[in-house]
């Protein structure tokens, strides 16, 4: 038998739980983004996705082409719920929903902090430059430079929407 | 002070259900997971061993801690297990973005893999209908598939031609002391040092800036060849045990899962380590969000150049910080493409500085078109995220093909990677151990510090079975105390 005479290390998961809800419900926007994404934080989520939807390309071979571009991401993300996603959030209806609030997904505290709502301009900064809009988020993305490809991946999601 | 409740499965069930949807769905379920099977040594329920990682090592050191009764707690700040393991799917198919190839001659893994009921999945290495080996220039020749085994083989018998004596035991890597002699050699002078043609050159070449995951000016040269030992001191062996056999139903994180599965240990996805101190008598890690766990001791199974992007609050010895900084190297990536045409079963080795050092059919057929697998030591080479430069990269092997789709995945730019496998640069082999060395109560493990296959799933393997008998030794001696 072991002797318990030593003191054992303890930590309560119960505990933890509570000051990781306190800490969610004290959420705080980070500085670094608030400028540049203040307009889509006032807005609503609905507002948001309309607005945006009619900059997006209708043509049906650039979302062709968004599709085809979006197996890199794929890998992570799945854009239909009823499908794993192995690494990344769902981006089912990803326009207009609030960063880092896919239920049960175990976003670090950087996404878990923000409260703004994934408009095409953050999704477009995002996928250019993760860490650069969020630094300390776990995707494990480089970014893509060239404009017309980020747009074309964007307007993919989008049509999801609309099937 | 809560504390934990070791609850009926039923009760748990009932729990989840009705709290899981909540923000905190992960801890909660990790409140369910907690250990009910287990004859745990301790009923005040805190925790005996944190372990920093779920890839291979993590997942090993936790099964093998709590099957000895120890109360575990594994912390992940990805949002997924396996580490530099991933199993994701593409067009359909299950692929292998990290460590993929698995082997016989890998006891550690092999067992893993006997022991959950993991078979092999072949890929199509042999029998190609085309060869071909890039030159450093860019210049592609089509080698007859016979001509190229030939050349290959011949080179790499000739590179390898001194392992047995080198490594009578290759478990035991530094046994033959003369090894020491050997640290400043690299790879490209031992490579320009053997009567070999220019293809041959070119095409080890590639083969060694992938397991360097650099100019393979900077790549210790025996370090390679302890790999080449482990597989019996033979070139269709080694062959075999890095290209041609996947882990089958469900892959690398499907094993990796059910050896967490196994340890019923509480595991916590996207838990952000920043600092740990150590107290002496206990270890506390505080996480990203501010949270704070607390064990006995602590296991790390994080790849190198993770470390400096935590703050460990007593140090480490500067033996352990030299050979984080720099031992090591790896600037490697994969990727997966798919052409709409058929190019049947090919092989490439590129010779560096191009990108591609290994693209390989993965699947081929008129239907399907081609999958092939490229692995690049030097992503830094090209940017993987624009498909038209990849698609010009794919081109100058294969000028027909009809590149439509492609899942790259990077180690380099993963924040919590950073490099892909490891890889030792020339002078740092022997430090190893270094690595490996316990520090008061922490614990270190990771392929890197793998006496066997360090730049393989089964060293993590290996350095999990290691590290956790350290930490169980440790913990007896101390509660016995």
């Amino acid at each position: 038998m072991l002797a318990r005479s030593k003191r054992l290390a303890k930590v309560s998961v119960c505990a933890v739980i509570v000051a990781f809800l306190q800490n969610a419900c004290s959420r705080e926007t980070d500085n670094a983004i608030t400028s540049i994404n203040s307009t889509s934080d006032t807005n609503t989520a609905a507002e948001i996705s309309n607005e945006d939807r009619k900059d997006l390309p209708s043509d049906p071979h650039i979302i062709e082409r968004g599709r085809r571009l979006f197996s890199s991401c794929g890998v992570c993300h799945s854009v239909n719920t009823s499908l794993p996603s192995s690494a990344g959030p769902h981006l089912q209806g990803v326009l207009g929903r609030t960063v880092g609030s896919v239920q049960g997904f175990p976003y670090t505290s950087v996404l878990m902090q923000q409260n703004g709502v994934w408009s095409v301009a953050r999704l477009d900064q995002f996928i250019k430059n993760p860490r650069e809009i969020y630094p300390g988020t776990s995707m494990a993305f480089g970014g893509i430079a060239d404009e017309s490809d980020r747009r074309a991946i964007i307007a993919y999601l989008a049509s999801l929407d609309t099937d | 002070m809560h504390k934990l409740s070791n609850r009926d499965p039923l009760d748990r069930r009932l729990f989840l259900k009705t709290g899981a949807a909540t923000a905190a769905g992960l801890a909660l379920t990790s409140c369910a997971d907690e250990n009910p099977d287990r004859n745990v040594r301790d009923k005040d329920n805190g925790y005996h061993v944190v372990i920093v990682g779920a890839g291979f090592a993590g997942a090993t050191a936790a099964r093998e801690l709590a099957a000895k009764g120890w109360r575990v707690i594994v912390l992940e700040a990805r949002p997924r297990v396996g580490g530099r393991v991933f199993t994701s799917q593409f067009l359909g198919r299950q692929i292998e973005l990290g460590g993929s190839s698995v082997h016989w001659v890998q006891p550690h893994v092999f067992a893993e893999m006997q022991r959950y009921g993991f078979g092999f999945a072949e890929v199509p290495l042999y029998d190609l209908d085309a060869s071909y080996i890039m030159l450093g220039d860019g210049t592609v020749k089509n080698i007859a598939p016979s001509t190229f085994d030939e050349k290959y083989t011949s080179a790499f018998n000739k590179f390898c031609a001194d392992s047995r004596s080198l490594f009578p035991k290759p478990y035991d890597p530094f046994f033959n002391e003369t090894l020491h002699k050997l640290e400043s050699i690299s790879a490209e002078e031992h490579l320009l040092s053997l009567d070999l043609d220019e293809l041959q050159i070119a095409s080890l070449r590639a083969e060694l800036t992938l397991y360097a995951g650099a100019p393979i000016s900077e790549f210790s040269y025996t370090s390679f060849v302890k790999l080449f030992a482990l597989a019996s001191w033979d070139t269709f062996t080694f062959t075999d045990s890095e290209k041609h056999w996947h882990i089958d139903s469900g892959g690398t994180s499907a094993l990796v899962q059910a050896i967490l599965d196994d340890s019923r240990a509480t595991v916590r996805l996207g838990a952000v380590v920043q600092e740990v101190t150590d107290h002496g008598d206990s270890v506390s890690i505080k996480l990203s969000d501010g949270e704070l766990v607390t064990a006995s001791t602590a296991i790390f199974t994080l790849p190198t150049k993770v470390y400096p992007d935590i703050n460990f609050k007593s140090g480490l010895s500067k033996e352990k910080q030299a050979f984080i900084d720099n031992a090591e190297m790896s600037d490697g990536a994969n990727i997966y493409m798919r052409t709409t045409n058929n190019l049947g079963n090919t092989f490439c080795f590129c010779d560096d500085p191009n990108p591609f050092n290994a693209v390989q059919t993965e699947e081929f057929s008129d239907e399907t078109g081609t999958i092939l697998k490229a692995t690049l030591g030097r992503q830094s080479l090209i940017d993987l995220n624009s498909f038209d430069a990849v698609a010009a990269e794919l081109r100058k092997i294969h000028p027909n093909a009809e590149l439509t789709d492609v899942a790259p995945y990077n180690w380099v730019t993963d924040p919590y990677s950073k490099q892909a496998w490891p890889s030792y640069r020339v002078g740092w082999f022997s430090k190893y151990k270094d690595m490996a060395k316990p520090e008061g109560q922490l614990f270190f493990a990771g392929a890197a510090t793998a006496d066997g296959w360090h730049e393989y799933i089964d060293g993590a393997v290996e350095s999990g079975i290691r590290a956790a008998r350290e930490a169980h030794l440790r913990m007896e001696k101390s509660y016995a105390g």
